[in-house]
C-alpha cells in the first residue's frame, strides 16, 4: 500500500487525540466518581459504627437509669429488664451488657454475700459470685450483673480495676461522667476469648448522674457496661464483600494526638500492615472518628472496583472506537487521496499518450506525405515505360496487331493515363503540405485569373461563364492559391448541372480575415455529404457520370489550411454550390480599395 | 547540319531512350545522336570528344549514380570552356518547384517536362534539336 498521506496521518493523529482526550476525560470521571463512591461507603461504614456505639451506648443510660432508680436491683429485675429486649438479636455484636459495682472495701465480704444470695435467688444459673482475677484486691468494681450469662459465665465478678485497658477507660469515665470505650481487648468469655471493647458508663451516688469535677470518685458506684464484639458489629455494619478491606485502629483516647499508623497499633480485621494511603490510584481512605471517648483511625480499602465493569470499559471502549473510526477516516482518506492521485496519474497518462499520438500521427502524416511524395515519384517511371511503350506499339506497330488486340492497347494506355492522373494529383497534394516557399503577398486576382486560364479549353468547351469580383490580396503561395481556384472552378463547370456552367468568385470582409466566396450553379450537394466532400477519394459519383480522382477538394481543404484559413460549403442538390474560404487577417492582405470599405494599412 | 554525336541524351529509362531515338530517326538524324545511359558514360562521352564536344545535351535529372544535378555540375564547371558553354536542356518527369530553381541556379539552359505522348514527345524534341542547333547563335 501506498505510504499514507499527511493529510491521512493528520486527520488520524488529530482524531486519535480527541479520542485520547475524551478517554482520559472519561477515565477520570470514572475515577472521581469511585473516589466519590469510595468516600461515600467509608463514610457510611464509620458512621454505621458509630451509630452502632451509640446506640449501644444510650442502652447503657437506661442500664444506668434502673440502677440509679432501684438502690437495690435484683438478679431477676435486671434480667426482667433485659431479657425482652432481645439484646443479642437486636443488637449485633453485643456480647453482654452488664453492671459492675464499686465494692465497698470495708464491708467486702457482705457485699459478695449480698450479691451471691441475690444471684442464687433469681435462679438464674449464676455461679458462685466470686470476684476475680484477685478477690483481695482493694477498691475493685466487679460485675456484678451480665445479660445473657450464658457465654459470659467467665465474666461474672470479674474485677475491672484488674486489668489496664479496663482500668484506664473505668477512670476516664468515672471522672468524666461520660461513656468511655475501652482499647481493644480481649473479651472475657465461656468459650475462646474475643476481640472487642466495652464501653462503660459511670454511675454515681444520688440522682445527680453528672456531678462536680471533685464529687465524682467519691461519689462513684459502679458502671454500666456493654461488651461489644468488634468484628461482628464490623459485620452487622458494614456489607462486607469480597473486595473490601476495613481496618480500624484505635488511636488512643480523645486528645492523644493521632499520629501514622503504627503496625503495633491495636487494630481490628487487621490484614497485615497498613499501606500508606493517598497513593494514585489507591481505592482507600483513612477516616478518624471519635467512639465514646476513643479515636479510631478507620482504614478502608476497596479491592474491587465500586464502579461497574461496563461504566469503567466505557472509556476503554471509546477509545477502541474512536482509534477504530480515526482508522477508518484514515483508510478512507487514504484511498480516496489514492484515488484521486491515480485519477491525475491516469490523466496525466492520458493526455502524455494524447501527445505522444498526436506527435505520432504528425510525424507519421508528415511520413506519409513523404512517402506519397516518392511512391508517386516512382511510380511515374514505371508508368511511363508502360505507357510509352504501349503508345509506340499503337503507333509504329499498330498494322501489325490482329483482331482485338488493337482495343486491349487502348484499354491498356487509357489506365496507364488515369493512374498517371493519380499521380500527379497525388504528388501535388503531398507537395500542398509541403509548401516550398515562404508565403508572400499574393494577388487573388490574378490568381484566379490564372487558374481560369489554365482552364481555359476546358471552359471554352463546356461553354462556361467565369466571373469574379475584386479579390484581396493575401500572404501565401502564389501557385497554391492558383491550384485552389483551378480546382474549384475546374469543380463547378465539371459537376454541371443541364445549364451552361457559372462560376464566380466575390469577397467581404469578415471580422478575423476575408472570406471568398466561389459560386457555381451545378448539381449541387446534399447537406449529409458536406462533411465528406473535403476526404481523399471521396466521389460522390460513380466513374461513368464524371471523370476525376477525387482528390480535387481535398487539395483545396489542403491548400486553405496549410494558408491558415477554413472552408466549408453551403450548397442543395439541385441548387449548385458556394465554396466560402476564409483567410484569416493576420495573414490577408487587403485588397484593392473599394467605395466606403476602410482599408487597413499594412 | 548535324554532325554525329552533336546531342548527348544522358537518359536511363528505355522508354524515353526510345522515344528520343525515335524522334531524331524520325528526322532522318539519327547519327546525331549520342545515348549515356548514366552520368559517369556522359562525362566519359565528353571527356572522349574533347575535340568535339556535343552541341546539346538533354538530361534527365533522375539517374543512377551521377545525378542529372551532379552532371550539370561536372558540365559548368568543365576545364573546356566549349563544355562549359554548351547548352544544357534538362528533360525530366519532375514537377518540383525545387528541381526547378536548383536546374536554373546550376545554369541550365532550360527546363523541360517529358510529355506523357508519343506524339508531343516528338514535337518537344523536334523544336529542342531545331531551337538549340538551328536557330540559336552561340559563341
Amino acid at each position: 500500500m501506498r505510504r499514507p498521506s499527511s493529510l491521512a496521518i493528520a486527520v488520524f493523529l488529530g482524531l486519535a487525540a480527541v479520542t485520547a482526550i475524551a478517554a482520559v476525560f472519561l477515565a477520570r470521571q470514572v475515577d472521581r466518581r469511585e473516589d466519590q463512591l469510595l468516600d461515600e461507603r467509608a463514610r457510611a461504614v464509620v458512621q454505621a459504627i458509630d451509630r452502632r456505639i451509640e446506640t449501644y451506648t444510650e442502652k447503657l443510660f437506661g442500664v444506668r437509669g434502673a440502677f440509679s432508680a432501684s438502690n437495690e436491683l435484683t438478679h431477676a429485675e435486671y434480667e426482667a429488664f433485659l431479657g425482652t429486649q432481645g439484646v443479642s438479636r437486636r443488637y449485633p455484636g453485643v456480647l453482654a451488657l452488664g453492671y459492675a459495682d464499686l465494692v465497698p472495701d470495708a464491708r467486702r465480704a457482705a457485699f459478695i454475700r449480698g450479691v451471691d444470695r441475690d444471684a442464687q435467688a433469681a435462679g438464674l444459673g449464676y455461679p458462685e459470685f466470686v470476684i476475680r482475677p484477685n478477690a483481695q484486691r482493694p477498691g475493685s468494681v466487679a460485675i456484678t450483673y451480665v445479660h445473657p450469662l450464658g457465654p459470659n459465665r467467665a465474666a461474672y465478678g470479674l474485677d475491672l480495676m484488674s486489668e489496664a485497658a479496663r482500668r484506664t477507660a473505668l477512670g476516664l469515665a468515672r471522672d468524666q461522667a461520660r461513656p468511655v470505650a475501652t482499647a481493644p481487648l480481649r473479651l472475657v468469655t465461656e468459650t475462646t476469648d474475643q476481640e472487642g471493647l466495652l464501653v462503660m458508663l459511670p454511675r454515681y451516688e444520688g440522682a445527680d448522674q453528672s456531678p462536680a469535677v471533685g464529687e465524682r470518685l467519691r461519689r462513684f458506684r459502679g458502671a454500666a457496661f456493654v461488651a461489644i464484639r468488634l468484628p461482628d458489629l464490623i459485620r452487622s455494619a458494614v456489607p462486607t464483600g469480597p473486595g473490601l478491606d476495613l481496618e480500624i485502629y484505635d488511636v488512643g483516647a480523645v486528645g492523644t494526638v493521632p499520629s501514622r499508623l503504627r503496625a503495633g497499633d491495636e487494630a481490628f480485621d487487621l490484614r497485615g500492615g497498613a499501606q500508606a494511603p493517598g497513593s494514585s490510584g489507591d481505592r482507600s481512605r483513612i477516616l478518624d472518628t471519635e467512639i465514646a471517648g476513643r479515636q479510631w483511625r478507620i482504614y478502608y480499602r476497596a479491592d474491587e472496583n465500586l464502579v461497574g465493569g461496563g461504566e469503567r470499559a466505557t472509556p476503554w471502549l471509546i477509545a477502541i472506537l474512536g482509534i477504530v473510526v480515526a482508522m477508518l477516516a484514515t483508510a478512507a482518506i487514504s484511498f480516496a487521496r489514492s484515488a484521486q492521485r491515480r485519477a491525475v496519474l491516469i490523466a496525466d497518462q492520458m493526455t502524455s499518450d494524447l501527445q505522444a499520438s498526436q506527435t505520432e500521427l504528425a510525424r507519421s502524416n508528415e511520413e506519409l506525405e513523404r512517402f506519397a511524395f516518392l511512391a508517386s515519384h516512382d511510380l511515374q517511371q514505371p508508368l511511363r515505360t508502360v505507357n510509352g511503350f504501349l503508345q509506340l506499339l499503337e503507333l509504329r506497330h499498330g498494322d501489325e496487331l490482329k483482331g482485338r488486340a488493337k482495343e486491349y492497347v487502348e484499354y491498356a494506355l487509357r489506365g496507364t493515363r488515369q493512374m498517371s492522373t493519380l499521380i500527379d494529383d497525388l504528388l501535388t497534394y503531398s507537395r500542398a503540405g509541403r509548401s516550398e516557399r515562404a508565403p508572400e503577398p499574393v494577388s487573388l486576382d490574378r490568381a484566379w485569373d490564372a487558374a481560369v486560364e489554365q482552364l481555359q479549353a476546358a471552359l471554352e468547351e463546356s461553354g462556361a461563364t467565369v466571373t469574379r469580383g475584386d479579390l484581396p490580396t493575401v500572404c501565401a503561395d502564389a501557385g497554391q492559391m492558383t491550384q485552389l481556384f483551378a480546382n474549384l472552378v475546374g469543380n463547378g463547370v465539371k459537376y454541371r448541372g443541364d445549364a451552361p456552367p457559372e462560376v464566380r468568385a466575390d469577397a467581404r470582409r469578415v471580422p478575423d480575415g476575408w472570406e471568398i466566396a466561389v459560386s457555381d450553379n451545378g448539381i449541387g450537394i446534399d447537406s449529409s455529404d458536406h462533411d465528406r466532400i473535403f476526404g481523399m477519394f471521396r466521389r460522390l459519383h460513380g466513374d461513368d457520370r464524371f471523370e476525376g480522382t477525387g482528390l480535387g477538394l481535398a487539395l483545396v481543404k489542403r491548400i486553405v489550411e496549410n494558408t491558415g484559413g477554413r472552408i466549408g460549403v453551403e450548397s442543395q442538390v439541385g441548387e449548385g454550390s458556394t465554396f466560402l474560404i476564409t483567410l484569416p487577417d493576420d495573414i490577408a492582405q487587403p485588397g484593392p480599395a473599394r467605395e466606403g470599405e476602410a482599408v487597413s494599412a499594412r | 547540319m548535324t554532325a554525329p554525336g552533336d546531342v548527348l541524351l544522358v537518359e536511363d529509362a528505355d522508354v524515353h531512350v526510345e522515344f528520343t531515338r525515335l524522334a531524331f530517326e524520325s528526322e532522318g538524324l539519327a547519327d546525331a545522336l549520342a545515348i549515356a545511359r548514366d552520368g559517369e558514360e556522359a562525362m566519359a562521352i565528353i571527356a572522349d570528344r574533347a575535340d568535339r564536344p556535343p552541341r546539346l545535351i538533354l538530361l534527365d535529372l533522375k539517374l543512377p549514380g551521377m545525378s542529372g544535378f551532379d552532371v550539370l555540375q561536372a558540365v559548368r564547371s568543365h576545364a573546356s570552356e566549349q563544355v562549359r558553354r554548351t547548352p544544357v536542356v534538362v528533360l525530366t518527369t519532375s514537377r518540383a518547384p525545387s528541381d526547378v530553381r536548383r536546374a536554373y541556379d546550376l545554369n541550365a539552359n532550360s527546363f523541360l517536362r517529358k510529355p506523357l505522348e508519343l506524339p508531343e514527345y516528338f514535337e518537344l524534341i523536334g523544336a529542342v534539336r531545331a531551337w538549340w542547333l538551328e536557330r540559336v547563335e552561340l559563341p
